[in-house]
């Protein structure tokens, strides 16, 4: 009976999990391997919420493709970064950041996270956790510690694997840029040690910085993690297991392929919405993950991820996983929205979201949701071509919230007040437009407001802009030509232009190099306008309404460095316009017209489309004079004015 | 022994000869106004109505400073959209993106006149502060002033009301910390309480008390307003003082049409602000016309409220002091038979219910002293 007792014990803990019924991680039509896979990671870990910490034991198998023999790997400790002195504190308190803007005035012991490897251990080299030392590729900030690397007795030949084995024990920091905890919540993103990617002959591990994101290869995960049973969690991949355990708490393993990161959620207080999307490769779980307080958005969230998946599946190409997971944050819990994890995004909203904006829930969760293609499957350097990832992706979230919520009120429309996408893009590209070039690597760029206008805004404000040279479908067509032929590896900037170059069937390099390479302005004006009788010099000249012939003359000028043909539409007097195109190489044209009629008016890009343009006050000129606006903003104003002091006339 | 009913501090703070003044203004009081402690609300009205001509003179104030604080941002609006096509975008609908442009484009930098706004806005300020004296004494008085008369009024009581409002502040300013707290707190839940709306309740239910102490600290200063116009006093901080217990113990009516009139105001406002939202974009005048609704009712609102606070005081006099002294070589005996009748015992009737008359005796005795 003693023996059989303990047998029984030995094989509940052989089989600690019960498999839940077989799931892939891949949709009905698609089966992996998807991608190169060069690493697989068996996670193992223990959440403890009342310190917010976790204690995990990790093994990371590395498959050498790089085609040379491999002796030094360096590998990521993000949350090593939220210490008083990491470069990505120093350059946040210095520059901004994502959503941390405390951090400018003052540091919290609240914001200090860690993650400490314990012990390093590589199959048949033994341990090697002394050899571990961090470094600092960028910056030499000695006080960084995101960044460690192994030197290994010998090296692992091209073909070879090597099997790290390692135990670390990660603190979380509340919830700050895109990772940690909020009451019962915890959004675990960048939590265990992840190894740099071998890119372009050398090994491309940054330190973790302000101003941008994540890097690295792809694989497949098997993440067990125990927390307590009361606990609601999701993650990257798909569930495959869960067990009670007898110490109050219960573990659940994931299962994820052909992704390139693992982050997970957990909160007792979650609510689980479940929906599903129908594409081409078959059936999408929607796994939403959200609060009773947020009830109101949540037909929203579902509603705007299945119109998002609709669009992109059919512009672009399949979204091949089994599921997406929705993590809607609590309230206080700001800085984990809006976040992009492989099969994993976080949304934003709040009780009160009003129906007539969005920003979110809606924008937040088609961006997030874009992010799967253009950072979860089409991995770029996000350290340093940002724009490759949250500019085309911005792009994207232009032309797919346009076309749910139409081109001027994509944003926000409210009695009679409105925002469209394009507009929101271009003001936010024309906050600091001309600090750094798209091509400059991203963790360099002069301030955080600088690196949100160029790789976000001006990506998306240079695309829909290019659109009037190459049409807007050609450049759907170059997104899927791309998105088909990159997915699952890391492309360069160069192979995303060379695509849109091909599509197109033109060379556009004198695009590219000013809107990608440089830093130059589009700006074009109506110089003048003007019409004259033919026979001015005639004194017994009388002007006759369609009788007297005039001479116009209009003077185009482009006042920016940047060179971009512009269209320009020309109105008369008797009800005839025509629409002249300008190649804007000179710096400036001019148009003379002999007609029976006075020009009316002038508009150059009358259709605003040249987004890129930095001012569109100067682009038109007429003579009729537009008092309407004038008078609506002035009304505006006095009312602001009049009101002011009968507020404060309420003091006397 | 009882302690006098009129003592010395209440004749210090009436100017001399002023005792007079106050039993003139008791008598006015019984010809124009129901008798009695009734509500207040009707009569303020109508005496809004009555000098109407206040509220336009208010309202043309308010009118033209607004206009005169919009004129600079005007003035470049004109300049950046008179010829220009971008400004459609702004009339059929309000596009934000070209406003944004406004607002940002170096030449035109509209946020750069909003220095105007507060110009404006505070020389209306000052004229209020100027026209309220005079206000308060055409409904005091009930009759219509020559403009001479307002001004002599507006201009003596001026120095008086500044103070009498930098008085007010320091209510105001407690207020505000109360407001600071109640905000802390509710940031406190925030970062605490799982549910979502834990902290917007605690605002809510910390603002509402918030917002009625306010307006009673509003109806206090209106009274005290009354109060040094009808007794010509210029001790602001007696009157500060004094005024503050008669706001405590015996203005709730006062306070009730204070609120009543706060709830007019905003019903008011919403139904044109709803008029407002229906209104097309290009309908710039019925806009302007709808806006300038929106100021007239909240100006009309305060002068209600400060006609109520007015009638109020005039309906629910305080105590006059007792007929002078007579010189100490005329002998004089005071049957209290005389002291209890005529026009000086009726004005102190809503009071007298809660103090105690002073024997005459030993009020002789103490102003003989």
């Amino acid at each position: 009976m003693r023996i059989g007792k303990t047998l029984l014990l030995l094989t509940l803990l052989s089989f600690p999990i019960l498999p839940l019924a077989a799931q892939s991680p891949f949709a009905p039509k698609v089966s992996g391997p998807l991608s190169q896979r060069v690493v697989a990671y068996v996670i193992d870990a223990r959440y403890d919420p009342d310190k917010h910490s976790v204690d995990a034991t990790e093994t990371l198998t590395y498959h050498n493709l790089t085609g040379q023999p491999l002796d030094r790997f360096p590998f990521h400790l993000y949350l090593n970064a939220f210490q008083p002195k990491a470069t990505w504190v120093r350059e946040t308190h210095r520059d901004g950041g994502f959503r941390t803007s405390d951090l400018e005035d003052s540091w919290d012991a609240k914001n200090e996270g860690s993650s400490d490897v314990t012990s390093l251990e590589v199959a048949g080299m033994g341990d090697l956790t002394k050899q571990m030392k961090f470094i600092s590729p960028d910056d030499g900030n000695a006080d960084d510690k995101t960044v460690f690397e192994v030197q290994l007795p010998r090296p692992v030949q091209p073909g070879e694997d090597v099997v790290f084995k390692m135990k670390f024990h990660a603190v979380f920091p509340e919830v700050l840029a895109r990772t940690g905890y909020k009451r019962t919540f915890l959004l675990a993103g960048q939590w265990f040690p992840k190894v740099g990617v071998w890119w372009h002959g050398a090994w491309n591990c940054h330190q973790f910085h302000g101003m941008t994101e994540f890097f690295a290869d792809f694989g497949t995960y098997d993440v067990k993690i125990t927390l307590p049973k009361s606990y609601v969690i999701g993650a990257t991949g798909v569930q495959t297991a869960e067990a009670e355990n007898s110490d109050g708490t219960k573990t659940v393993a994931f299962h994820a392929e052909d992704v390139h990161d693992f982050a997970w959620t957990a909160d007792p207080t979650f609510k689980v919405v479940n929906s599903e999307f129908d594409g081409s490769v078959g059936a999408v779980k929607i796994r939403l993950l959200t609060y009773e307080g947020h009830k109101s958005s949540w037909d929203r969230y579902i509603t705007i991820m299945q119109q998002s998946m609709k669009r992109f599946d059919e512009w672009y190409g399949p979204y091949p996983y089994a599921q997406i997971t929705v993590v809607d944050p609590p309230h206080g819990a700001g800085e984990a929205g809006g976040m992009e994890y492989p099969t994993f995004i976080t949304g934003d909203t709040a009780w009160w979201a009003p129906k007539w904006q969005y920003l979110a829930p809606e924008g937040v969760t088609e961006h997030e949701f874009g992010h799967q293609y253009w950072y979860g499957m089409v991995a770029t350097n996000e350290f340093e071509n940002a724009w490759l990832d949250e500019g085309i992706n911005s792009y994207t979230e232009a032309k797919v919230l346009d076309d749910i919520y139409s081109r001027d009120t994509s944003i926000l429309s409210l009695l009679g007040v409105h925002l469209g996408e394009p507009a929101y893009q271009r003001q936010q590209y024309l906050d600091e437009p001309d600090f750094d070039s798209l091509a400059r690597p991203s963790y360099t760029d002069m301030s955080f407001g600088s690196y949100g206008s160029i790789s976000y805004s001006k990506t998306a404000t240079m695309l829909l802009t290019l659109e009037t040279v190459v049409g807007e479908k050609t450049l759907r067509t170059a997104l899927h030509n791309y998105f088909l032929k990159y997915r699952f590896t890391h492309p360069t900037q160069e192979d995303f232009l060379r695509t849109v170059n091909e599509t197109a069937q033109q060379d556009l390099g004198w695009y590219w190099q000013q809107a990608v390479y440089g830093t130059g302005m589009l700006d074009y004006e109506v110089y003048s306008a003007e019409s004259s009788p033919v026979n001015w010099y005639d004194p017994n000249l009388e002007e006759k309404k369609g009788e007297t012939d005039y001479e116009t003359q209009i003077v185009l000028h482009r006042k920016g460095e940047f060179v971009f043909p512009v269209e320009a539409e020309i109105k008369f007097d008797n009800g005839e316009s025509d629409r002249v195109r300008w190649d804007g190489r000179e710096r400036w044209v001019r148009y003379v017209y002999t007609k029976k009629a006075k020009v009316v008016s002038v508009q150059i890009d009358p259709d605003y489309r040249v987004t890129m343009d930095r001012n569109y006050l100067n682009n038109s000129d007429t003579d009729q004079t537009q008092h309407l606006a004038v008078a609506k903003i002035t009304t505006y104003w006095t009312f602001v004015t009049q009101l002011l002091g009968q507020m404060l006339g309420w003091l006397t | 022994m009882a302690k006098p009913h009129f003592h010395e501090s209440y004749f210090a703070e009436l100017k001399p000869g002023a005792s007079t003044d106050v039993r003139d203004l008791a008598v006015n009081r019984k010809t124009n106004l129901p008798s009695g402690n009734k509500g207040v609300l009707g009569p303020g009205f109508a005496l809004v109505i009555r000098h109407q001509r206040i509220l336009w003179w208010v309202f043309a104030a308010n009118f033209v400073l607004g206009g005169l604080g919009a004129s600079s941002a005007a003035r470049a609006l004109g300049h950046a959209l008179h010829h220009n096509l971008a400004g459609e975008k702004l009339t059929n609908t309000f596009d934000l993106g070209i406003f944004a442009e406004l607002v940002t484009q170096p030449d035109v930098k509209l946020f750069g006149h909003s220095g105007g706004i507060a110009v404006f806005a505070g020389i209306y300020v000052l004229f209020l502060l100027f026209a309220t004296p005079g206000i308060v004494s055409v409904y005091m008085e009930d009759r219509r002033f020559t403009t001479g008369e307002f001004c002599q009024a507006a201009g003596s009581y001026f120095w008086a009301f500044v103070r009498l409002a930098l008085w007010s502040l320091i209510p105001f300013i407690l207020l505000d910390t109360l407001f600071q707290m109640v905000k802390a707190l509710s940031d406190y839940v925030d970062e605490r309480v799982a549910v979502d709306q834990a902290a917007f309740c605690a605002l809510v239910i910390g603002i509402v008390p918030v917002l009625l102490l306010l307006v009673w600290v509003r109806l206090w200063f209106d009274l005290a307003q009354a109060r040094a116009v009808s007794l010509k006093t210029r001790d602001m901080r007696r009157n500060v003082a004094r005024t503050f217990g008669i706001a405590v113990r015996h203005a709730w009516r006062g306070y009730g049409a204070y609120l009543l009139i706060c709830i007019f105001v905003s019903i008011a406002t919403a139904l044109v602000l709803l008029m407002w939202s229906r209104t097309p974009g290009r309908a710039v005048w019925l806009t302007f016309v709808l806006l300038e609704i929106i100021m007239l009712t909240h100006i009309f609102g305060r002068l209600w409220q400060k006609a109520c606070a007015t009638t109020w005081y005039r309906l629910n006099p305080e105590p006059v002091p007792p007929p002078p002294v007579p010189p100490p070589w005329e002998p004089y005996r005071q049957a209290p038979a005389e002291q209890a009748s005529g026009s000086v015992q009726d004005v102190d009737a809503p009071l007298s219910a809660e103090v105690e008359a002073p024997p005459s005796e030993e009020l002789n005795q103490s102003q003989q002293s």
